[in-house]
């Protein structure tokens, strides 16, 4: 048989060997192809070096991908959804429950649709979460990045702003209560409230109401996102990625051109690293979604809405909980979260400014133990954040006094700072000894960007180098993924109508295997092509 | 780099043909009338703010419509949603706590609890003056029914005392209906509202026994400035909605 063009690298052993050159030999043909006509790797966008491929790092790039997917699957949704208060005939449902109705009970796949619409929209904003408390823990904001940080914090405000619009479009009592809770909240904003709350409300009728926070769900709030994450990601393209912690204040915060040479092309590493992930995610989400398949609660006004539970959902139910607190009136609450939201957007210099104060806190430090302010805030942000969804979601609409909630926080404060103190101290003290003891200016090793010294094969023609054998999993991987589309491709060929659970989560599983099978074999390719081997002896 | 039009050229060119221009030099700082130029960019910055706010402002002209409402109170008589007229002496709701009557009054998206309450209140009609009409809009932070409603006596105890209430799950706001806050409608017991339940004005009818909304009292509905703006004005006469049930849970 002949040997893939190019080749295996001198010393490294085959596998597979024979058995897989037709598939390696298709694979480069496709990749000579995709080159040859798109000029890919080539493309302006940056290689990322190689401590990077570990998800911690892309934490950004799994909301990207969530927020992909929701555009997607709101699209679908789109071509059903009737945004009217207004009954199809007397006495039915109003249209905007209807036809949320009809997606599930009518729609083939719609069930599993608009379940996945519903976790998706979750997961958007747990990643978003998760990717802001990394970003404050690892100080990502430092000079040059803040900037990002505040385009990432106003994205996380129109996360949240997708998340209150969305709520109200099914039309159930629980979603027009919760608006109107919202609504009662942006109207105690002292002074804005009353421009802002007709913007919201239109002409005050519900009609009015629906109109417009069906416009923002769909058309503002998501190209004002767009916008933002257009800069967010140019931003993150400019600087290169995060360079992860450090105590080194000189540590190298940015990648240069220069490192850039080193790195080859974004393509295919970059591109097979994100897909990969990105897959993983469909799949999960697929798997929860049609596992968890969501009932539609009683349409607003009907006679069996008794019973609903008024909190808001989860990412909510904290400013649900601080509303719920003595003396904290809707004023002060909206005031408390514009106060948090000033605080997120300007940490990067309120983190300055108390380094001027103390004086040993302010540097491109990024380590955490370097940082007691950051850590301490991050921390209690957190604790906060966790604390208040879980007494708002066991405590729903039960008043607390002042004197609970005060002692409540105030001590999970006062720990949390005590502890971080105590640590940061004893940490202080131990660097101390050892700058004494080397008798140097930094004890901590200057941290650069790793780079690789070997020029690298992917910077080669040929795109599967290594060959990839049956034992790889490649070609169990193909197996599956071919078997995995035959699945939806048969429930859409076939001309039944499909509703009903039991199709839904079968259509369901079927894709998220794909998925699966497919993260697995551009993670073998990836293997294949990227992994480290142990330098030569000597 | 500057560039300047070499001169003698005819105004209109044929297609095709590029005008040829010239380098120039920048102009080096002495050159510069600084005076003007910051004018200029005084004027610049002026322009840029007159069109930006010019924007703004139309862009407010434009999103906020004029606010659907009434000028004055409605009078309309209230119906049962099946069609029948309310009969003040024959209402029995709340008859338990698990079914409640609301209509909407004066606007469709301002609704009412209609109470047939255990004893005579401040503006109740009927022959027992016991009938009355109280917002089903929280004063807190806007909570409508299933989450707001109304607790016969001694649902919850020796809360109020055992007397009957309206309370609000969403955040355990308590009204009392028997008991008029100074401007007009029911006091809070329990915040966290700050301001009474506003109540409809009813009127009875005592040959027909049929009853009518005719206006309301207490602060305006919550969400609206004004109890009159912010929605569509009912038809006449107002159904009611049929008995519902109520998310109940006892204030603690």
């Amino acid at each position: 048989m002949t040997e893939v063009e190019g080749g295996p690298a001198a010393g490294v052993p085959r596998k597979g060997g024979a058995r897989s050159s037709l598939y390696n030999r298709s694979l480069n043909w496709l990749w000579n192809f995709i080159e040859s006509r798109t000029h890919i790797s080539k493309w302006p966008y940056r290689p990322q070096p190689e401590f990077s491929f570990n998800p911690s790092y892309w934490t950004g790039a799994f909301v990207a991908v969530a927020f992909i997917l929701q555009v997607l699957t709101g699209l679908l949704l789109l071509f059903y959804y009737d945004p009217s208060v207004t009954a199809a005939s007397a006495g039915a449902p109003p249209q905007a429950w209807a036809s949320t109705q009809y997606i599930i009970q009518t729609t083939p796949f719609g069930w599993l649709l608009l379940s996945s619409h519903l976790y998706g929209a979750y997961a958007a904003i747990m990643l978003a979460f998760v990717h802001f408390f990394r970003g404050f823990y690892t100080g990502v904001y430092k000079r040059p990045r803040e900037v990002s940080w505040m385009l990432g914090t106003l994205l996380l405000v129109c996360m949240l702003g997708m998340g209150f619009t969305g709520y109200l479009l099914p039309y159930t009592a629980l979603s027009v209560g919760a608006t109107d809770v919202g609504l009662a909240l942006v109207n105690s904003v002292p002074v804005l409230g009353p421009i802002m709350s007709p913007l919201l409300q239109g002409n005050g009728t519900y009609q009015g109401l629906l109109s417009r926070v069906f416009a923002l769900h769909v058309v503002l709030i998501p190209v004002v996102l767009l916008a933002l994450l257009y800069a967010h990601v140019t931003l993150f393209e400019s600087h290169g990625i995060g360079p992860g912690v450090s105590s080194d204040p000189q540590a190298k915060r940015v990648l240069t051109e220069a490192d850039d040479r080193k790195l080859g092309s974004w393509f295919p590493r970059v591109f097979l690293y994100m897909l990969k992930w990105g897959l993983v995610y469909v799949g999960v989400l697929l798997v929860v979604s049609s596992t968890f398949l969501v009932a539609l609660p009683a349409a607003f006004g009907s006679q069996n809405q008794g019973g609903a539970s008024p909190e808001p959902d989860w990412y909510f139910l904290w400013l649900y909980k601080v509303a719920d607190f003595q003396y904290v009136t809707p004023t002060i609450a909206v005031l408390l979260v514009g106060l948090l939201a000033a605080f997120i957007l300007f940490v990067p210099w309120i983190e300055a400014v108390v380094g001027r104060v103390v004086p040993r806190l302010r540097s491109l430090r990024t380590h955490p133990r370097d940082r007691p302010f950051a850590l301490f805030t991050a921390t209690f942000l957190l604790s906060f954040f966790a604390l208040m969804t879980v007494w708002g979601g066991v405590m729903p609409g039960v008043t607390i006094p002042v004197q609970m909630y005060a002692a409540y926080l105030g001590s999970l404060a006062l720990l949390q700072g005590l502890v971080i103190l105590f640590f940061y101290l004893r940490y202080q003290r131990t660097y101390r000894a050892r700058r004494q003891a080397a008798k140097g200016p930094s004890p901590v090793p200057a941290r650069t960007l790793a780079a690789p010294a070997k020029a690298n094969p992917r910077n080669a023609r040929t795109f599967y180098r290594p060959s990839l054998g049956f034992w790889d999993g490649s070609t169990a991987m193909v197996v599956m993924t071919l078997a995995g589309l035959l699945v939806p491709l048969a429930f859409i060929l076939d001309q039944r109508s499909y509703v009903g659970a039991a199709n839904e989560q079968a259509f369901g599983a079927a894709t998220a295997v794909m998925a699966f099978a497919l993260a697995g074999m551009v993670h073998v390719s990836e293997r294949a092509l990227f992994q480290r081997r142990a330098a030569p002896a000597g | 780099m500057f560039y300047r039009l070499t001169d003698g050229g005819p105004t209109r060119f044929p297609p095709g043909i590029v005008r040829r221009v010239d380098a120039v030099p920048t102009p080096s700082s002495e050159e510069v009338d600084e005076a003007k130029r910051s004018t200029l960019k005084l004027a610049l910055i002026g322009g840029v703010l007159a069109v930006g706010g010019a924007g703004v402002a139309s862009f407010l002209r434009i999103a906020v419509p004029p606010q659907a409402g009434a000028a004055t109170f409605p009078k309309v008589q209230l119906l049962y949603s099946d069609g029948t007229p309310v009969l003040a002496s024959k209402y029995r709701y709340p008859s338990t706590s698990t079914s409640l009557i609301v209509f909407n009054y004066p606007l469709d998206n301002e609704p009412n609890l209609l109470l047939n309450l255990p004893s005579a209140v401040s503006g109740g009609v009927g022959p027992n003056n016991s009938l009355a009409a109280f917002s089903a809009v929280c004063q807190h932070l806007g909570c409508t029914p299933p989450f707001i409603s109304y607790y016969p006596p001694g649902a919850c105890g020796t809360f109020n005392g055992g007397a009957a209430f309206i309370h609000c799950v969403c955040h355990g706001s308590s009204y009392n209906p028997a008991v008029p806050a100074p401007g007009g409608g029911a006091s809070i017991i329990t915040g966290p509202a700050q301001s009474p339940l506003p109540q409809v004005v009813l009127q009875w009818d005592q040959t027909t026994d049929e009853v009518f909304a005719v206006g309301a009292v207490g602060p305006p509905v919550k969400g609206h400035t004004n109890t009159l703006v912010g929605g569509n004005v009912v038809s006449t006469p107002v159904q009611t909605e049929a008995p519902q049930t109520p998310t109940q849970q006892c204030p603690t």
